[in-house]
Order: C-alpha cells, then structure tokens, then sequence
C-alpha cells in the first residue's frame, strides 16, 4: 500500500480586502510578480519603440516625422531626429532595456512570483520589504522615464555613462537628463538590494520540510544565484553613480582630468580618472549580464526536463556551473577596457579568467541538449521558446570567445561586432526565457492558456526576425563599423562593401521582429480574459509544486497545508512507476492504484 | 505596564515530520540531502524562524561591504593623484567615536533586558542607545563645520571629498539605525503583543554593531589615507 501524501499544518494568512491592498500596495509576492512583470512589459515597448527610432534614423537619416517634433521638440526639430537625439534613444534603449526589463522581469516578476511556490513558502520572508523594493523600482522608471521632458533631454552617454560625457554639465545634451538618470539608477541599486537580500533569506529559511537544497528546482538556484551577484554587485554602481553625481553637481573631480577643453572652452577641473569610472561601472556591469541570464538558465533547464519528460542531465552539473558563472563573473570585468590602456598583463589575466567562462556555460549547454536526447520531446511553446534560447545562447556565446581575447577585441571592440554579441547572449536569450516562462506559467498565473498556434507563429517570426537583426550585425562589425554612431557618411571602406545595404536589411528584419512582439502582447492580453481554460491544475504535467495548487493560487499559496517534499524536482519517466512523473510532493509508489 | 514580550499562545507550532525516511531521491535526482540548514531541512514555517532577521542583517551587511569597498579602492586609486593633500581629522571626531562605542554596550544591555524579558529596561537601554546615536551624529556634523572651517572643501580636494562621502554615507547607515531603533521603543511601548521581540532586537543589534566595527575602518582609512 503506498504512503499517503503529509502536510505541515501552518498558520493561514489574512487576505487583505480593499482593492488598494490587493492590488497596488500589496504584500502578495505574487500579485509583486505580476507588477514586476507588468512594469518589464510597459518597458520593453518603450525599449522597443527607441530601437525602431533608431533603425530608422540609420537608413533614413533626413526623413521628417511629425509627431516626432510634437513628442520630441528639441530632438527632433521639423520632425528630423538630430545626431544628439540618437544618442539619447541609445542610451535610454539600453538603460531601459538592462535595468527596467531584463533586471526586472526574470527575477523580479517570475522570482517573485514562483520561487515562495516553488520551496513551499507562504510568502516571502519580508512580505513588506518586497514591496518597497518593487514600488522603488517604480519610482526609478517614473524617474529614467521623466529624463525625456526635462531640458536638454534625455542624456546621451550611453548604458554604460562614460565620463567626462557623462560627468560634465558642459558636454552635449548633458543637462538634468543625466542626473535624473543617475538618480533612477540609484534607486534602482537601492530596491535591488533590498530584493536580493529578501531572495536569499527566503530561500534558506522558508523552506518546507523536505525541500533541501539538493532537491530545489533549478529555477529556485537560478534566482538565488542571481539574488547574490545582485546583493555584491549593485552596491558598487550605487558607490560609481555618487560619486558621478557629486562630479555633476557637487564642483568635485572624482573622474574629470585636467586640461579637458568643451566646446572651446577648458575645464576648470583637474585631477581625476574616467577610467576609475570604467573600474566601478564594469565590476558592476559584468556580474549584471549574469544578472539578466541565470534566471533564464533556471527557467530553460525546468522546461526542458518537463517538455522532455526526463530528468534534467546532471543536476548538480548545472548548480555548481551557475557558482562557478556567478563567481568568475566578478572577476572578468576587465575585458570590457582592454582598449583603456591597461597593463598587457592585467589584460592577459582578464582575458583567461573570462575564457573560463566559457567551462561551466559549455556544461550548461551540453547538459541540455543531453536533457532532451533521448527524450519524448513534446513541442509546446515553452519548449520552443526553450530550445530557441539555447540556440542563441549558443550563437551569441561563441562571438564572446573572440572577444574575450585582448589582440581580436582591439579590432573589434565599439564595433557592431560588440552589439551583435551582447544582444544575442544577453538581451535575446534572456527574453528567450522570459518568453518561455511566461507561456510556460501563464495557466498557474492566470487560469487561462495562452493561444498555441499565434505562440508558434509568435516564436518562429521572432527566431527569423533576431537573426536577421543581429547575423548581419556581426558582418558590420567586421567590416570596422563603428557603433554610437547616428550616421556614416564618406567613410570608402565601409561604403564599398555594402554596409548601407547591410543596415537597410537589418531595418526590415527588426520591423518584422517587432511585429511579432506586437502579435506576442495582442495573444497575451486576449488569453487573459478569453484563453482556453486549462484541463487541470498540472497542463504541462510539471512536478515542481506550484502545479499542486488552484490556478491562480489562493493569496496565502497553500492554504495552511504545506505539502512535505518526498523528492527531487526532476522525476520524470521513473522507471518502475505506473506514472509517468512523480510530484515533489508524492511518495514513491504514487499513482499506482490508477 | 501591560506590555507581553512573550509569543501569542494561539500561534501555531507546525509538527514535524521525519524526513529521512521517506521518499527516495528519486530516479535521475541525487539522493536526499539531509545536510545544509534552515528552512526545509529543520522543517516548519520560515514565519515562526527567529533566524531569518538575523541573517537578513548579515546579508545586508555584505551589500553594504561592497558599497564601501568601492568608495574605499576608489580612495585607494586616488590617493596617487597630484592633488592630493593629507587632511587632519577634527578632533570632535574622537568623542563622537566614543559615543558610538559606548552605545554598542548599551545595545548589549538592552539585548540582556529582551532576554530577562524586562520590558522597561530594554526601553530604557535602547532610550539610552538612541541617545549615543544621536550624540554621535551631532558630532559628526561638528566634524564637517570644524572641516569647512579649516578650508576643506570639495572643490579640487580629493580627500576631503571622500572625507565628506564616507561620514555622510555612515551617517545615513547611522540615521537608519536610528530608525529600527525608534521601532523597537515603540513597539515596547504599545499595549499590543509583540510575538519576536528577541529576534528583531538581536538583528538590530548585530546591524548597530556593525556600524560601529565600520566607523572604526572609515577612521582607520581616513588615518592612513586621508
């Protein structure tokens, strides 16, 4: 006779009854999530919209656009987006799109939303914390967003806010926009931190019975992993944005040399060293690209075990590789300066540190292809949304190893060749994830499934449309062409071998690429109040144990009754089992009276 | 005085259950672990655990580490720079280094009353703290006038820009202490239960201590590089 299946018997939690308390200042980890989530959304939009802009402004470089002028009188004057004005829309692209999307969304909305679930939580530990960190990232949007409408606009120092650009009230475009970047960005630092350290504490001490380390789902690792680059890393941005604040405002030199002369005019500044900037910035900003892809690594790995019916290929292959990523991610920022005049030796070291890398994100690679050999591979859209991310993890992967090494990046380095990688290993491949959990989790976050078919179309529009953005991209960058760059006109080298058509191309392929992003949100916000219902709790046939409970789940998750974890996450295809999963919750022999 | 520090008797203790034995591992997932720490391996409700305050403070701690490390090896990189002059810290700055010190025992005091569960004199305790606190800050900003007058400012003063940076980021770290202090009287003070009274005033007591242990590294730093 099989053994029964055990709860913990806890306290139940009031649900609180205004709308207020529901659903603005909540304290529901999950109603956090999907504010997280909501804010990703608004932002990758606008992200999206500033890169169409600038897709434009490269291939039609004097068209006139007339709202432009209403939107944007300054950047635009008669409606013609002037070279200042690319600037700001790649700064606030990028800002927006690292920060406001891909910090906020893998981690803050899906974290948010599963990893309580996922342990066997009722909560996070600090419910009230949680909210002020996600009402502070608010605040930090609302204040980058503000950065537009102030005088002289938004800044054009990039994601990245060189100095002296970057430090000097007399530099182009460099007015308030700036310091109201730098303010959100705090903020931003700030509500990071108190998140992180929300994570990690909810995830060593709300653990249910039975649900050790070594049997949480790799998504729960993957955000903890995450949650600890962040706690180490925002802090020295936060130390890097003050003093660059003081810089701007405060009449101090921390990053502005002697002898600078703008607009015909010398600085009366001396001193300082932009490259300490680069220093602070890139410690903060290397461990940052792990910030935005271990939570998509934790995502990828539950979605192909489950669509694979196997279990995930090394399990413990896969944490260790994510410490070993996170750790050496704070030792390789080095290779973003190798043109700044460093030591070759420093540079030397940089470069093997950061080939190391590439160890554990090979294990991780293989350890999903070996999760799906052998598999009953079943091609939902999770699945596809989960096999594309390691198609382009893969594709933006190899360019780092170029990259990474001091004698290629001279050559390469503030070339598209640069632009290509990041936002495939990046940017794309973190989406990638996004979009896997999303579809993955919507029937548990909303009782509803999204469109299959529009799911399939969505994915294989935006597989053509990011290669046929970024492939080419690889080609510019071999060619020499600069990036940051509003317009290239007269240079013979890059004319001859076609980079125009090259851009005209990539033009095209980012419209078709945000076409279907557009198809993606109309698919989304009609499966909100029109999709399928679910069969039952479990469609995907999941183990982990958000799947034991109602779709969407009660405010206090479990009710009072803590399932008690019997097992790992990952028991698929048990041999000897009359089914064909076992629940983490379930004892063994479950299933066996059906 | 009707102030309870004990926990609500109808606060639920979730029972146990012996984990070891039951389950496998499981096909293709590694065997049991029954090492490692909290939560799920000691079992129960992460709400009833009096450790996680704590362990948020160490947490916080290793963020607010990194925050000053920073400051500290920009200091560092700075300190060859051509326009760098040795600033003489103010003397005040010993007395209010005093009154930090000292507070930490008076936090260790109040630690003691929770334990005794004397209500008045964990309030009096942390008045007293509190006290010191605020003494300190007052000097602090004595410092910065004594400073100033001194014609230390921070236009083309590299030191005294990361002198006025580090007491001003430990101020507001103080001012934050300050704060969970305030807490802590209140809830003392008020009619209601307070089910964690022990667990909130250990973690605050370890972050106040922690402040302390970083006001001495800042004046070390200031000593030797300043």
């Amino acid at each position: 006779m099989p053994e029964a299946i055990t709860y913990t018997e806890v306290e139940r939690h009031a649900e609180p009854k205004s709308f207020v308390g529901r659903w603005i200042f909540s304290t529901d980890h999950k109603v956090i999530g999907i504010q997280y989530l909501l804010l990703a959304i608004v932002a990758a939009f606008v992200g999206m919209a500033l890169s169409m802009l600038m897709r434009i402004r490269l291939v039609w470089p004097d068209r006139p656009y007339a709202f432009l002028e209403t939107l944007f009188p300054t950047g635009a004057p008669d409606g013609v987006m002037t070279p200042e004005f690319y600037l700001a829309l790649l700064t606030m692209h990028g800002t927006i799109m690292v920060f406001m999307v891909l910090t906020t969304a893998p981690q803050g909305g899906f974290g948010n939303y599963f990893l309580p679930i996922q342990i066997g939580a009722a909560d996070m530990a600090f419910p009230r914390l949680n909210m002020l960190a996600f009402w502070l990232t608010f605040l930090s949007f609302m204040t980058l967003m503000a950065a537009f409408f102030v005088t002289g606009g938004a800044p054009g120092s990039g994601w990245t806010a060189y100095p002296p650009l970057s430090a000097l009230r007399e530099a182009t475009s460099a007015g308030n926009g700036q310091d109201l970047w730098i303010a959100s960005i705090a903020i931003f630092c700030l509500a990071s931190v108190l998140s992180a350290i929300n994570f990690i504490v909810t995830t060593l001490e709300m653990r249910t019975q039975g649900m050790t380390l070594m049997r949480m789902p790799l998504t729960v690792w993957g955000w903890f992993t995450t949650a600890v680059i962040g706690l180490l890393a925002f802090g020295v941005l936060l130390a890097g944005g003050i003093l660059l604040l003081m810089d701007r405002n405060l009449d101090t030199s921390f990053f502005i040399p002697a002898g600078l002369v703008v607009s015909d005019r010398l600085i009366d500044r001396a001193g300082g060293s932009p490259i300490l900037w680069q220093h602070l910035f890139w410690f903060f900003g290397h461990p940052e690209v792990y910030i935005a892809i271990l939570p998509g690594m934790g995502i990828i790995s539950h979605v192909l075990a489950t669509f694979s019916r196997k279990p995930v290929f090394g399990y413990r292959a896969m944490i260790y590789a994510m410490g070993a990523i996170a750790g050496l991610g704070f030792v390789v920022w080095g290779h973003h300066m190798f043109v700044s005049g460093m030591s070759p030796y420093s540079a030397m070291t940089f470069s093997i540190l950061t080939m190391a890398i590439g160890v554990p994100s090979a294990i991780k690679t293989f350890n999903w292809i070996g999760t799906m050999w052998g598999g009953r591979l079943r091609l939902d859209s999770p699945m596809l949304y989960a096999i594309g991310f390691v198609s382009i993890f893969v594709a933006g992967g190899i360019t780092g190893l170029f990259l990474g090494q001091p004698a290629l990046d001279m050559y390469f380095h503030d070339t598209y060749f640069v632009v290509a990688h990041f936002h495939l290993i990046m940017g794309v491949a973190a989406v990638m994830a996004m979009f896997a959990g999303l579809v993955y989790w919507f029937p548990k976050m909303f009782g509803r499934m999204m469109n299959e078919p529009l799911n399939k179309l969505h994915f294989w529009l935006t597989m053509f449309g990011v290669y046929g953005v970024f492939g080419p991209m690889h080609f510019l960058g071999t060619l020499g062409h600069p990036r940051r760059y509003a317009e290239i006109s007269g240079v013979d080298y890059l004319a001859e071998r076609g980079s125009a058509e090259l851009h005209y191309f990539i033009t095209i392929a980012s419209m078709i690429l945000v076409t279907a992003q557009l198809l993606f949100l109309v698919n989304f916000l009609w499966s909100l109040f029109a999709g399928k219902k679910p069969q039952s709790d479990n469609p995907w046939e999941s183990t982990s144990l958000e799947w034991t409970l109602p779709s969407p789940p009660p405010h206090d998750n479990f009710a009072g009754r803590i399932p008690v974890v019997r097992r790992g996450p990952y028991d698929y295809s048990v041999p000897g089992s009359a089914k064909d999963f076992l629940m983490q919750h379930e004892p063994d022999g479950a299933g066996a009276a059906e | 005085m009707a102030v309870t520090l004990q926990p609500p008797a109808d606060a639920k203790r979730p029972t146990r259950v012996d984990v070891r034995s039951a389950g496998s591992g499981g096909f293709g997932s590694p065997p049991p672990d029954t090492r490692g720490w909290g939560g799920g391996d000691s079992g129960g409700d992460g709400f009833h655990s009096e450790q996680r305050y704590k362990l948020a403070v160490w947490v916080g701690i290793a963020g607010i580490v990194m925050f000053f490390a920073a400051i500290s090896s920009a200091m560092v990189v700075s300190s060859v720079r051509e326009d760098w002059r040795h600033i003489t810290l103010p003397p005040v700055l010993w007395l209010s280094s005093g009154a930090l010190l000292l507070s930490s025992l008076t936090f260790e005091a109040a630690k003691r009353a929770v334990r005794r569960r004397g209500a008045k004199d964990v309030r009096k305790w942390m008045l007293f703290t509190a006290l010191l606190g605020v003494g300190f800050l007052i000097g602090q900003f004595s410092g910065w006038s004594q400073m100033l007058s001194q014609g230390v400012v921070l236009r083309g003063q590299p030191s005294g820009a990361f002198f006025y940076l580090l007491t001003a980021a430990h101020g507001l770290h103080v001012l934050g202490g300050l704060g969970v202090l305030g807490y802590v009287v209140m809830r003392v003070s008020i009619r209601r239960p307070w089910p964690r009274p022990k667990a909130v005033v250990e973690a605050a007591a370890l972050y106040w201590h922690f402040i302390g242990v970083l006001w001495l590294y800042i004046v070390v730093l200031l000593l030797y590089l300043g």
